[in-house]
């Protein structure tokens, strides 16, 4: 009972924490981190609830769908990261700043 | 003493979770996430989840860290890193949605029931003996089905988004690394062994197609990281049709059941045919993660060194 706790609120402080770093970070490989992390804690709440199982072992469904969670969320982070590649193949940059737009390709 | 460990590895999670969003350079970043992930496979176990722990340590901590840190190499080269990380208000609103979070958690019933008496009902009907591999591939195969359509997905963005219609085009010819190449004639063969035993072990044991899908993706990377030429010899053909079979046999199972006029994904409850389900399942989710930490970087290394020439 007292592993739930814990585990619940560090799920919680991780998604926090991942969020953070997700709208502080201007850097996009950051950003994916951030996001990794934030999964990371919302698996974690997943698995801390099936924990509570009345019957003392641990509910499948969540474990079976945090293992599909998994897997897309590598195709996302793998996605993303090509994505980023292009954007600092195609301006130099690492970030996304709203002020060079299709603007700053004309010049 | 259990609560002492739990406490330890929640501290741990949170203080990496702390510097990875907090350090400077990118880099140390991306290796603390390596950590982090590492440290998640911990808690799974901690959790009675050795499924799970399996994938985090070979998916979270193995395949992401091949990824973060090869797209690093390629965006961020070492030395022109800038201090990224400024303290920013945007903190404390991330903090006290946490404590309102933290808050709800307390009033969650502790006596809720799952749907693990609904899993148990439902292990008679199945010809498996493991009930997370029964809910992936039996109860909910629309998730497992769906999960595999994403992967799909992301193996044709990536190619779409490196314009390239082959993955495995641009891995000949392979660079000579001769330690490399000792090493993977060591480790391909255990890999291979390992993610074998953890599929045949999933039908009543924990293990199954995604643990043996991700260990064999582990072993198709070293291959490409040691520069081996066989990935990049395998026809393209036989690359396409196993990156499509788990797909397009789920495909298959639902259109038969339509045909057969019976709920979608019914199939026979033959033990044979939710073998080679998950069999396939595994083969597409090695061979699609493998392209998807291939498919993203060689084309432009190799763009790049022709543009040079």
């Amino acid at each position: 009972m007292h592993g739930f706790y814990i585990y619940a609120v560090t799920a919680m402080l991780l998604f926090c924490l991942g969020l953070f770093g997700l709208v502080s970070h201007k850097n996009l490989l950051r950003k994916i981190v951030a996001l990794n992390v934030m999964a990371g804690g919302v698996f974690l709440f997943f698995i801390s609830i099936a924990n509570l199982d009345p019957s003392g072992g641990v509910d499948p469904v969540p474990q079976a769908m945090v293992l599909t969670g998994i897997v897309v969320a590598i195709s996302l982070t793998a996605f993303a990261l090509c994505l980023a590649r292009r954007i600092h193949e195609k301006t130099g940059q690492n970030e996304l700043d709203t002020s060079c737009s299709i603007e700053g390709e004309d010049r | 003493m259990a609560l002492l460990l739990d406490m330890l590895v929640a501290f741990a999670l949170v203080a990496t979770a702390w510097r990875i969003m907090r350090s400077p350079g990118h880099f140390q970043a991306v290796v603390l996430f390596i950590t982090f992930g590492l440290l998640l496979s911990l808690a799974w176990a901690r959790l009675h989840s050795p499924d799970i722990a399996l994938a985090e340590a070979a998916v979270g901590a193995g395949l992401a860290g091949v990824l973060l840190l090869d797209t690093l190499r390629a965006v961020a080269p070492p030395g022109t890193v800038k201090a990224g990380a400024h303290f920013s208000w945007l903190l404390f609103p991330c903090l006290l949605l946490a404590g309102l979070l933290s808050l709800s958690i307390m009033h969650i019933q502790p006596d809720i029931h799952g749907l693990s008496r609904a899993v148990a009902a439902g292990m008679q009907a199945t010809s498996l003996e493991y009930p997370v591999t029964a809910v992936l591939l039996d109860f909910r195969g629309y998730d497992t089905w769906l999960e595999l359509g994403v992967l799909l997905a992301a193996v044709l963005g990536l190619l779409c988004v490196r314009r390239k219609n082959s993955i495995r085009a641009p891995l000949l010819p392979a660079p000579a690394e001769p330690v490399g190449r000792w090493l993977i004639s060591i480790l391909l063969p255990i890999i291979i062994l390992v993610g074998g035993f953890l599929l045949w072990l999933g039908a009543f044991a924990p293990g199954g197609a995604f643990q043996a899908g991700v260990v064999w993706a582990a072993g198709g990377v070293l291959l490409w990281q040691a520069g081996h030429p066989s990935l990049g010899a395998l026809p393209g053909s036989l690359w396409r049709v196993s990156a499509v079979l788990g797909f397009a046999l789920f495909w298959v199972l639902a259109a038969a059941a339509l045909i057969r006029n019976e709920p979608m994904l019914t199939h026979p409850q033959a033990k044979g045919w939710i073998l080679a389900v998950e069999y396939a399942a595994a083969l597409s989710i090695a061979v699609c993660l493998t392209s998807l930490a291939i498919g993203g970087q060689k084309s432009e290394v190799r763009g790049q060194g022709s543009g040079d020439r």
